[in-house]
């Protein structure tokens, strides 16, 4: 999944690996998201062509075929559980990437088209060369909770030093006093802001710089590997030290101004000064909490051991040896790992609570589903069984219906035979009578005949 | 994990892979952001922010201006704040 383009031009900026790690987080997120919705197209034309089989199964009259659709059947069931299960986890993730872009209404994550897609070979060409002269920009102070971000030189270079511990410049009479400006503490419920202290312009004749101390953020979180430690700003310093290491000669880096060299030679001796230094022990938690930026504290701690508001160097560096001395640095990362593991274990036992919830609620209505269909199925039923009893009935009586109509049929004929066997009787005897009364006519015509001769 | 991985060609012809950390479109313009995992004595590591631009004959990677640096770097921020805890 590579695409070639021609580099002409970028913006570099350095960041911690905490910060690179949400960076990769938020973009593996994305990328699970757009797999997600992959596996789940093809479990939808899957369960689909299934559901086709099981429907041509279930219309089949072949009894063999009464396995298979069970198999089938189990087949479909599992393919609907995967694919609401990826439907979930796409879900979840979808809402959480959603949350985050809310901040950023214009921001559309991912490809605008698809960059995966096989160009036709580039031809190399020599990109025209950025001539812009590089510089060294340094973020704006942020509000706490805000994660530092070094830029690289992209412009002309402005040298600026780092917020270091400094001395007033040193006179031939007497030893010089540091002078500690006031400070703000932050409060013990606030988190540990972690930043890279802001490289701040220095001036030998009016050394301003102390008025910005209360301000200045603590170093960013280290890895777990062991590293030199902290030295007082060294990482500000280390960080314009491989800004100009870095950087490449060109023409116009040799035209850098007195200025900006005389204090770049200053950084460097400052930094020696600070390597030079010896490691610092732990302080107690108590204390570290209570003054989280460790000038601060430093300040204050020197107040306590000395009783005075202004030190001198050789005070400063002997701050070592009192008791209960430590290395800021070392500590912060202990702490801040601790909160990170603690706020790290808490979320994972809500998401497994909210997942368990979840997973609840949706046993719950599929219960409740099941259930209504059994009643519905149960209603169907009961309205078949009635309207068998109705066609039941209604059959029973057609039936006795038509038995009476037989019955009456039947005597309906015998009454019909018998008016017929009387009707023949009645024919008979009429016959009779009628010859009987011809015959007596016949003879009273003999006997009137008779007279009359 | 699954990862998108970008040729960038230098001045030099050079092809160099970097893995993509992010890539999102904000007004029309296409932002990659890549690294090349280069660490310095910190340990801070380097994230490299260009513009993308589709040409005839393939991509090119350009300078963000001035202007739209500030909002990529917001961008990034607000990202970062937000996985904080998460």
């Amino acid at each position: 999944m590579n695409i070639e383009a021609i580099h002409t031009g970028d913006n570099p900026v350095k960041v911690t690996k905490p910060m690179m790690n949400n960076l990769n987080k938020f973009n593996t997120r994305h990328l699970q998201i757009e797999q997600l919705n992959g596996q789940i197209q093809s479990l939808g034309e899957e369960i689909k062509e299934l559901e086709a089989k099981v429907v041509e199964l279930s219309s089949s009259e072949d009894k063999k075929m009464g396995k298979e659709l069970k198999t089938t059947e189990k087949d479909l069931n599992n393919l609907k559980k995967d694919l609401e299960k990826r439907t979930n986890e796409k879900q979840k993730l979808e809402t959480a990437e959603k949350e985050i872009l809310a901040k950023l209404p214009n921001v559309q994550i991912g490809k605008k088209e698809d960059l995966t897609n096989e160009l036709s070979d580039i031809s190399v060409e020599m990109p025209t060369v950025n001539s812009e002269e590089p510089s060294f920009e340094m973020p704006a102070l942020e509000p706490k909770k805000e994660e530092p971000m070094v830029e690289m030189p992209s412009e002309e270079p402005t040298f600026e030093m780092p917020n270091v511990i400094q001395e007033e410049p040193v006179k031939e009479e007497k030893e010089p006093e540091v002078k500690w400006p006031e400070f703000n503490y932050m409060p013990e419920e606030e988190e540990i802001p972690r930043r890279i202290p802001e490289v701040e312009s220095i001036n030998k004749e009016e050394d301003n710089s102390w008025k910005e101390l209360a301000e200045v953020p603590v170093v960013p979180i280290y890895d777990e590997e062991e590293k030199e430690p902290a030295k007082l700003n060294a990482a500000s310093i280390n960080i314009i030290d491989s800004l100009i290491n870095n950087e490449e000669d060109t023409e116009e880096d040799e035209k850098i101004s007195e200025p900006v060299q005389e204090k770049t030679e200053e950084v460097k001796e400052v930094k020696k000064e600070e390597e030079e230094m010896p490691v610092l022990e732990e302080v107690t938690l108590k204390d570290y909490i209570k003054f989280p930026n460790y000038q601060a504290w430093l300040f204050t701690f020197a107040q306590e051991v000395y009783g005075k508001e202004s030190f001198t160097k050789e005070e400063i560096l002997d701050l070592e040896n009192k008791e209960n001395f430590v290395s800021e640095r070392r500590f912060n990362t202990g702490r801040v790992k601790q909160a990170i593991a603690l706020t790290n274990e808490n979320e994972k036992l809500i998401e497994k609570t909210q997942q368990a919830i979840v997973a609840r609620n949706a046993s719950q209505t599929l219960a409740k589903n099941l259930t209504d269909e059994l009643n519905d199925t149960k209603n169907s039923l009961e309205e078949l069984t009635n309207k068998y009893d109705e066609q039941s009935t209604k059959l029973e009586n057609t039936e006795n219906t038509l038995s009476l109509t037989k019955k009456e049929l039947e005597d309906t004929k015998n009454e019909l035979e018998k008016t017929k066997k009387e009707l023949d009787e009645y024919k008979t005897t009429f016959n009779k009578m009628r010859g009987i009364m011809e015959t007596s006519t016949n003879k009273k015509e003999d006997k009137k005949s008779k007279e009359e001769k | 994990m699954m990862e998108n991985k970008i040729q960038v060609i230098n001045e030099q012809g050079k092809k160099i892979e970097a893995d993509v950390l992010l890539q999102y479109t904000i007004d029309e313009k296409e932002i990659v952001l890549y690294t090349f995992h280069e660490l310095d004595e910190q340990g801070m590591e380097t994230i490299h922010a260009s513009r993308l631009i589709k040409e005839n004959d393939g991509y090119k990677l350009e300078r963000i201006t001035d202007e739209d640096w500030m909002q990529v770097k917001e961008v990034m921020r607000e990202i970062i704040r937000n996985e904080e805890g998460r």
